[in-house]
């Protein structure tokens, strides 16, 4: 399958008053067209960055230190914040985040905020521009579009303002949709609706998602393959079923048993020991070292890349160097 | 008709009468058809309404509900935080509904209360010496220096946690060590009831597996009896014994934790296990809730789940129903009254 964006040894990091945050360090990921591709990791683990990054938008004390992203065969991070905005962002490539109420602007109608994103990316008229928001709400199934334009954000629910939040982003017909833990705000209900959209939508037009997100069964419900994230660098990049049947990774197998499902016990409950690393001063070669039970003397090193050990199906671990 | 239906909920009532006695277990605390009204601009919100349940000594009882359900208001209720605008608290036979603050004073040290976010439940400002020594000296359980010293180390050593970090600040810990000290610090007045709201709803999974498997063993320990509230399904179901699903400020269905999971007899409570993501690839949701909860201040005529339910019928529309008990188990629907 063809990629629709590749990332290629990317180290990013962030200037503090305590010294360089080391945010992600060596970072590889494939991302193939007209998949749902899940980025999974625990909380500054750098997932969200990796998906700013993508759309070049960066806080003021961002270091690119290497790397590439391509894109449809182009490097976004050469590309002038100019470039970015006229070429990629919302055309080609778009974002939601987990709070919409924060992504809406709250004095203006949904009807205005829809409308300026139209009238930037569609030449159309206003009669147009307004057959082309309708269509839009309706293809999210938010009931009564025509009447849901003369609404302020705060006149709707979270699961309705998300909904609004992907007619947006969609209106401007996308290649890639970077969805950053875009349920983690909303209820399980409103939550299975939204999957239920998402995957609607991806079957009748053609898109590539990037799920973004820390929620394992989640990924079971939408994504077809599924990275899993430590510390600023990939450690497993699997078919989604592979991560649940056969994870490879240490972190990913103590990651994977640690989530509660239907038949899970307290007492057989894995937890992982320690905690995740400061990214000022990591630790030496592979970051999971100190929390792994495989710990070994090469570990503490250099960093392991990652190999082949399936067809599809790719670790960073040195145990699996040696088979 | 009516003579026969009587019959039926007497002998089911008899029945849950005799199970209980067989296992005697002890009723702590008791809500019967408690209520709470907020006087709002657009009009009252019903956040609490008609609720009854008890809580069992040494139980685990989940609450569970979508965001606005009630859930955390009901649990203030209980701990006499917030007065209820109807109804009535009994606490080991004793009625709290509107006992004085001096006396309540007493009645804090036996319920405490961790909740969702451990960074606004500590006080910055202050070490994790001084935020645990407060419980301490507000009750008097310790005096001087030194005999506190020994009491939070004794602890924060239970928790899994050093003596070193009793001079750390909130903000020099992770968020897992964090809850710890909050768990520590509910534990501090030795009470008979911790209240834990969303307590791991803030912490990453592997985080949550240690603080759930914690709260096992100390509630083992100390033999305390929890009410754990969490809009996590799945969390629920794997900590508690009886569990009670809430919807618009009522209780829908309350019973054995088995008993719902097995068989939910509320459409609600099947429509929502059914919304949640499971961790296994091979199950996906298939029937998804439509719709969204109504607003409490202006909640539908009868039953206030019929205009999201699939199994709507016409008495529905008009009539609330009455919360059903039978064969130990209880719901709030039409459907489970008429079979």
């Amino acid at each position: 399958m063809a990629a629709i964006l590749t990332i290629k040894d990317l180290y990013l990091s962030f200037a503090t008053e305590e010294g360089e945050l080391e945010a992600i360090n060596g970072l590889n990921l494939q991302i193939n067209q007209g998949t749902i591709h899940g980025l999974i990791g625990e909380t500054g683990c750098g997932k969200s960055v990796t998906g700013r990054t993508i759309l070049g938008l960066f806080d003021s004390n961002t270091m690119i230190e290497g790397g590439e992203i391509i894109y449809k065969g182009e490097d976004l991070l050469r590309k002038t914040q100019h470039e970015l905005q006229r070429d990629y962002r919302g055309n080609e490539l778009a974002m939601i985040f987990q709070d919409p109420g924060s992504s809406l602007n709250p004095v203006f109608t949904i009807e205005d905020q829809l409308d300026e994103v139209l009238r930037i990316y569609q030449p159309a008229s206003r009669q147009q521009r307004r057959e082309l928001m309708i269509t839009a709400l309706k293809s999210v199934k938010l009931p009564d579009p025509a009447r849901l334009l003369k609404k302020y954000p705060h006149q709707l629910s979270g699961g309705m303002k998300q909904r609004v939040m992907i007619a947006l982003n969609l209106a401007c017909q996308p290649s890639l949709l970077i969805a950053d833990e875009p349920t983690t705000a909303l209820d399980v209900s409103i939550q299975a609706q939204f999957i239920q959209v998402l995957k609607d939508l991806q079957q009748q037009i053609d898109i590539t998602i990037l799920y973004i997100t820390h929620d394992l069964a989640v990924i079971s419900e939408i994504c077809d393959r599924v990275s899993v994230m430590y510390a600023g660098r990939i450690v497993e990049n699997v078919p989604m079923e592979g991560l649940f049947n056969n994870p490879v990774h240490p972190y990913s197998k103590l990651l994977v048993s640690s989530v509660l499902g239907p038949d899970t016990d307290i007492a057989s409950l894995t937890e992982i020991p320690g905690s995740v690393p400061r990214l000022i001063n990591p630790p030496p070669g592979c970051r999971f070292h100190p929390r792994c039970q495989l710990d070994r003397p090469e570990c503490r090193e250099k960093p392991p890349e990652l190999r082949q050990v399936a067809p599809d199906h790719q670790v960073a671990c040195f145990k699996e160097e040696e088979k | 008709m009516r003579d026969s239906t009587v019959n039926s909920e007497l002998e089911s009532a008899a029945a849950v009468l005799q199970a209980e006695n067989q296992e005697k277990p002890e009723i702590i605390l008791q809500a019967e058809n408690v209520g709470k009204v907020f006087p709002g601009k657009e009009g009252d919100v019903r956040a609490v309404d008609s609720v009854d349940l008890e809580l069992r000594a040494g139980e685990i009882f989940g609450l569970v509900g979508e965001s606005g359900c009630g859930k955390s208001t009901l649990s203030r209720l209980l701990l006499r935080l917030l007065d209820c605008s109807s109804g009535r608290i009994t606490y080991h036979g004793e009625d709290i509904t509107s006992l004085p603050s001096p006396q309540l004073q007493g009645l804090r040290r036996k319920m405490s209360l961790v909740f969702q976010d451990p960074n606004t439940s500590l006080n910055p400002r202050m070490t994790i010496y001084d935020n645990l020594a407060r419980p301490f000296k507000i009750h008097n359980l310790a005096r001087g220096r030194e005999e506190i010293t020994v009491e939070i180390v004794r602890l924060l050593k239970s928790m899994g946690l050093q003596a070193e970090h009793m001079i750390r600040y909130p903000h020099e810990l992770s968020g897992g060590q964090k809850q710890r000290v909050v768990v520590a610090r509910a534990l501090a007045v030795d009470p008979e009831i911790i209240f834990l709201d969303e307590p791991t709803s803030a912490l990453d999974v592997s985080v949550q597996a240690k603080i759930l498997r914690l709260l096992a063993r100390i509630k083992q320990e100390k033999d305390l009896t929890y009410f754990f509230i969490s809009h996590d399904i799945n969390l629920i179901r794997v900590i508690s014994d009886r569990i009670g699903v809430m919807y618009l400020g009522k209780i829908v269905e309350l019973g054995e934790v088995g008993d719902i999971f097995s068989e939910p007899y509320h459409p609600y409570t099947r429509g929502l296990f059914s919304s949640v993501p499971e961790p296994r690839p091979e199950r996906k949701i298939e029937t998804v809730l439509m719709g969204e909860v109504p607003s409490p201040v202006d909640p539908p005529e009868g039953c206030y789940f019929h205009p999201r339910c699939p199994e709507v019928m016409s008495v529905c529309r008009s009539k609330s129903p009455e919360f059903t008990i039978r064969q130990g188990r209880r719901a709030a629907c039409h459907l489970f009254e008429k079979d």
